[in-house]
């Protein structure tokens, strides 16, 4: 990120009093509109000459996906129609149920909230996920239908449906297009006169909110914070509430978007903080900063730890690359504090990581991360969850990787994680939803009207089953119309047993999985079916089974390969065929050696996700 | 390249019609297309003289396309273009004395026959010339100068005109013996047609014959492929090219295979017509030395071992390839544009790649490994050291264990069960 010179910009800082603040956010669900909505904002304030696409997000990844990782927090001034200059502190919010413990710190910054919906699709899960997690930080919420370009569709529908699941009145609702600019005055007038000031003690003890952090190489940690009581400057001593880690700051100042360097951040504003923080795990999401002589007596409510839900081993195809692994995910840590991973051998694999992510989005974006940043070949093994096992000897071992399981004679009793899951639809697809939330042993909570015939589904599933392909199946089932929304809801009793595969007649650990024992054996023919689709012929035969304990369930065989041979090769077809070569040659290099046998990457995955077919 | 001799290659790219399974750069043409394209390829050896003119000539072969769609006396002055191109005034030998005697020293090396050569390096005319492996000069027995026909385009008065120009080596495109399977190929021949133009060659005095055959044809049995096979080496040629039939993307047959018209054997039938014609032409005296080249002993094709050796050739005509001095180069590949290059004083390369080490290691394996002697351990390390040697034949170790790849006597060949591997042979290797 740009850091412009501190002198220079001082200049053009505009001060306006406390009264004049506005701190919100937008929320919406993914594709609704909100990065371009934001820099329409940008744009409007005279941020920046021209919005480009999606300013807000600045990692590439964020970009190709369409989707907020890191929130940002941008500055804009507003001359609002009452001829006086308001500061607007416009905080950018994560829009995947991966990151609902970030959204819900970045809500905690602000007074308001803009809630975007988009006009053709109306409210989903997350909206209405995010509505509530902004009543609940006391938000002023700021409905807006966007996207009201779109031709031939007229927002009455959204309308109703805001009025009938929230009860505003479709006067209250601002109608935007973030694409043409329609509304944009209009909403920056609501939220001046909607969105309280931040209504904060500038002479208290400091206390600070850390809504986001970012790793920069030359200034450490930049820690996106809301000061809400007291003020921070250059040359303070800091201190972590959660920690109680000591820092000295170096800079604060505001997002312009670009860090605009100022004297003071005070009560009620938004901006950043450096103070020479080694790694984002120094600086987490939701603690609270504190003055290090003149202490707050209480952090601010709601901080907690970022809890890995989902763990997989991560390998480097070619054993060389451990360390090259481990350095990167060293780097990538420093900038994500959700992440951990420890050190994992496998006996099929050879050494890895075990790491834990918040959720499925989370693991792949940093296996992508790692593989488009780092340049690394990586074999990731299907995800998994933590399982909780009693033992026979009463002993309670907490496991996430399928390959440790204990012995099934050994265990007394296995808990798994739970999640209470919403799923909105439209009412014909109700039976489809049913259908696929029992096949994934989900078990009916409740439905409601939300309006018209659109319903929310509630169930409680199991979390393995979510990052198995609930989603996806949800989605396939209802022509993507449903959504889905889920909190941890703890664990849960249930029957599992681990189906392990052989290549050749040796298990492979890293092709192991945990399922409930009615499935189990289904799931051994699926996965043994699957790979013999995935796995390329080999030079000998090779035979794939799969077990449950020691008994086997499935067993299929991939015959060898008999013939690869260009027939005719002269002076012509050299260049040709050595190009030819350098894909195969690359294509190998996919590959991971299980024993003799080359397994590409994609199949240790595959064994999580069965087609029908498979 | 060990002073090695310069092979020639010159692409003729028509023919009367394109065959079903033809993916090669080759159309029919109008008389005047043909005869334009003519005038254009004795330009552009013309031209390359001074490239030629140190190098002693190796191998000729004249490959289309259908050559013989051209007239004999056409076919000649495209030799004779060669030869003189390659012909200060040759030394003289008594080819009686020639016929026995050792090979003469090789001539100092002819220098880099950069590509850019073209500009007269004065000096290299008057080199020795014509120092062919044997000894002979260019227009004689000893320098092997083939041409590709086709039955249909050839009778013994085209043949014989060929064979006063100086070519000594024919191969034909004989494909099969069932007149079905010629009908599903797209061939515009019969069998008897095949033997007819095999007895013109031989009565032109063609001492040596190739034939081209195809099998794993679509609902092909062995026993059919063996009947078409005992019938072509009934013909007792020197030497036959049988290649399974490969389905290359854009042709009818690969079309009609996508629409499930037409299935190819299995692998394993695939392999049993493959040991078939190993054993047919063992008993007929013909020796597989390539994967898909069987001849009598020392009737290999000269020429084409120049391509698996690696040697350096020269290519002539559209779309020909040349490899000089570690350069691969090819000409523009459409007929016209070449003549229109050449017309307009231009060169018709259209593509250049000077090889990396590791690339031209790669290029040596996979087309070394391709016959029966494989490659000097020794002439490895001599051309690309002992260290990527040394982690290449590591890598061949396991290979060997496989039984796919022998290693042993200072080389390294594909055993039996490999050759039909070559291709997951040459990418663990690399």
């Amino acid at each position: 990120m740009a850091t412009e010179s501190t002198t220079g910009n001082q200049a053009t800082v505009r001060k306006v009093p406390q009264q004049n603040v506005r701190n919100f956010c937008i929320v919406a669900h993914i594709d609704h509109g909100k990065s371009t909505l934001a820099d329409r904002l940008l744009e409007v304030c005279g941020n920046v000459e021209e919005a480009s696409e999606q300013m807000l997000d600045s990692m590439d990844l964020e970009r190709e996906r369409g989707i907020t990782i890191k929130s940002s927090a941008v500055r804009l001034f507003y001359e609002a129609d009452d001829g006086d200059l308001y500061q607007l502190n416009l905080i950018d919010t994560p829009g995947h149920v991966d990151f609902s413990y970030e959204v819900s710190r970045s809500l905690q910054a602000c007074e308001g909230a803009v809630v975007l919906v988009d006009v053709s699709q109306g409210v989903e899960a997350q909206t209405v996920a995010n509505i509530y997690l902004a009543l609940d930080a006391e938000l002023e919420i700021i409905p807006v239908v966007n996207k009201i370009d779109i031709p031939n569709i007229e927002p009455e529908m959204a309308l109703s449906e805001i009025e009938e699941a929230f009860g505003y009145h479709p006067d209250e609702v601002i109608l935007t297009s973030g694409k043409s600019g329609v509304g944009v005055h209009e909403l920056l007038e609501a939220i001046v006169k909607r969105v309280p000031p931040p209504d904060e003690d500038a002479d208290a003890p400091l206390r600070a909110m850390i809504f986001d952090s970012e790793f920069d190489v030359h200034q450490g940690v930049i820690a996106y914070v809301r000061v809400f009581e007291g003020s921070i400057k250059p040359g303070d001593e800091i201190m972590m509430m959660s920690s109680g880690k000591r820092f000295e700051v170096n800079r604060v100042g505001v997002f312009s978007p670009a860090m605009i360097d100022i004297d003071e951040l005070c009560a009620g504003n938004v901006g950043y903080v450096t103070a020479g923080i080694k790694g984002v795990t120094e600086s987490r999401v939701g603690d609270t900063i504190t003055g290090a002589k003149r202490r707050a007596e209480k952090p601010l409510p709601g901080y907690r730890e970022a809890q890995p839900m989902v763990f997989c081993g991560l390998y480097p195809v070619e054993n060389v690359d451990f360390e090259a692994l481990k350095d990167a995910l060293d780097k990538l840590s420093l900038n994500d504090a959700a992440l951990t991973y420890e050190r994992e051998t496998s006996a099929a694999l050879g050494f890895g990581f075990r790491c834990g992510f918040l959720g499925l989005l989370h693991m792949e974006i940093v296996q992508e991360r790692l593989e488009r940043e780092y340049d690394l070949n990586l074999v990731a093994t299907a995800p998994s969850v933590i399982y909780h096992i009693k033992l026979s000897s009463g002993e309670v071992v907490q496991v996430h990787n399928p390959a440790q399981f204990p012995e099934r004679e050994l265990i007394e009793s296995i808990e798994e994680p739970v999640v209470h899951a919403t799923v909105m639809c439209p009412q014909k697809y109700i039976g489809r939803v049913m259908m696929v939330s029992e096949e994934r042993r989900g078990a009916y909570l409740r439905q409601e009207y939300i309006w018209g015939d659109r319903l929310a589904l509630h169930y409680r599933l199991p979390l393995a089953e979510i990052i198995v392909d609930y989603f996806d199946a949800l989605k396939s089932a209802t022509r993507g119309y449903a959504t889905l929304d889920y909190e941890m809801a703890g664990y849960a009793p249930e029957k599992l047993v681990k189906v392990e595969l052989l290549i050749n007649g040796d298990p492979v650990d890293a092709l192991a999985i945990i399922c409930h024992q009615d499935y189990a054996e289904d799931r051994g023919r699926r996965i043994a079916k699957r790979l013999k689709q995935e796995i390329p012929r080999q030079l000998f035969e090779v035979r794939l089974q799969a077990s449950i304990g020691s008994r086997i369930v499935a067993s299929t065989r991939i015959s060898p390969l008999r013939r690869n041979v260009t027939e005719k090769c002269y002076g012509g077809d050299v260049t040709r065929k050595r190009k030819l070569l350098e894909r195969q040659k690359e294509g190998k290099r996919r590959m991971k050696a299980v024993g003799n046998v080359q397994v590409p990457q994609e199949a240790f995955m595959s064994i999580l996700r069965l087609s029908d077919d498979d | 390249m060990s002073g090695a001799a310069l092979s020639i290659y010159v692409h003729l790219p028509y023919c009367a019609r394109k065959c079903h399974y033809c993916d090669f750069n080759s159309r029919p043409a109008a008389a005047a297309e043909r005869a334009r394209y003519l005038e254009a390829l004795k330009t552009e050896i013309d031209r390359r003289a001074e490239t030629l003119g140190g190098s002693s000539l190796g191998t000729v072969f004249f490959g289309g396309g259908t050559p013989t769609v051209y007239e004999g006396e056409e076919l000649a002055e495209v030799l004779d273009a060669v030869t003189a191109a390659a012909s200060p005034p040759p030394v003289v030998r008594t080819p009686s004395s020639a016929h026995e005697a050792p090979p003469p020293p090789a001539p100092p090396p002819p220098g880099p026959a950069s590509d850019a050569g073209l500009a007269g390096e004065g000096g290299r005319t008057a080199s020795p010339s014509f120092v062919c492996r044997t000894g002979f000069q260019p227009v004689s027995r000893s320098v092997e100068i083939t041409c590709e026909a086709n039955p249909e385009t050839v009778d013994v008065a085209k043949l014989r005109t060929m064979r006063e120009a100086g070519f000594n080596r024919i191969s034909i495109g004989a494909q099969s013996f069932d007149e079905r399977e010629l009908t599903m190929l797209g061939r515009g021949h019969s069998a008897e047609q095949t033997e007819d133009a095999v007895q013109a060659a031989r009565d032109a005095g063609f001492e040596h014959v190739s034939l081209d055959l195809i099998y794993a044809l679509p609902g092909q049995t062995v026993e059919g492929w063996r009947t078409s096979l005992l019938r072509a080496l009934a013909l007792q040629p020197e030497h036959v090219s049988a290649y399974g039939l490969e389905l290359a993307e854009g042709t009818p047959l690969h079309a009609r295979h996508e629409a499930g018209e037409i299935e190819p054997p299995e692998d394993a039938e695939h392999l049993a017509m493959r040991e078939l014609t190993q054993e047919l032409c063992g008993q007929a005296g013909l020796l597989r030395y390539e994967i898909s080249n069987y001849a009598l002993p020392g009737r290999e094709c000269a020429h084409n071992m120049t391509y698996w050796r690696n040697e350096p050739y020269l290519g002539f005509g559209a779309g020909a390839w040349s490899y000089l001095d570690g350069v691969r180069s090819a000409n523009l590949r459409e007929p016209v544009a070449y003549c229109e290059a050449i017309e307009a004083g231009e060169s018709p390369q259209a593509f250049a790649e000077r090889l990396e080490p590791d690339d031209a290691l790669a290029e040596v394996l996979m087309m070394g490994l391709r016959m029966t002697e494989g490659l000097a351990v020794e002439a490895l390390k001599r051309a690309f050291g002992e260290e990527r040697v040394c982690a290449l034949l590591a890598r061949a170790e396991p290979l060997a264990q496989m039984g796919l790849v022998a290693l042993g006597d200072g080389r390294v060949r594909l055993t039996a069960d490999g050759e039909p591997l070559h291709g997951e042979v040459c990418v663990r290797l690399v």
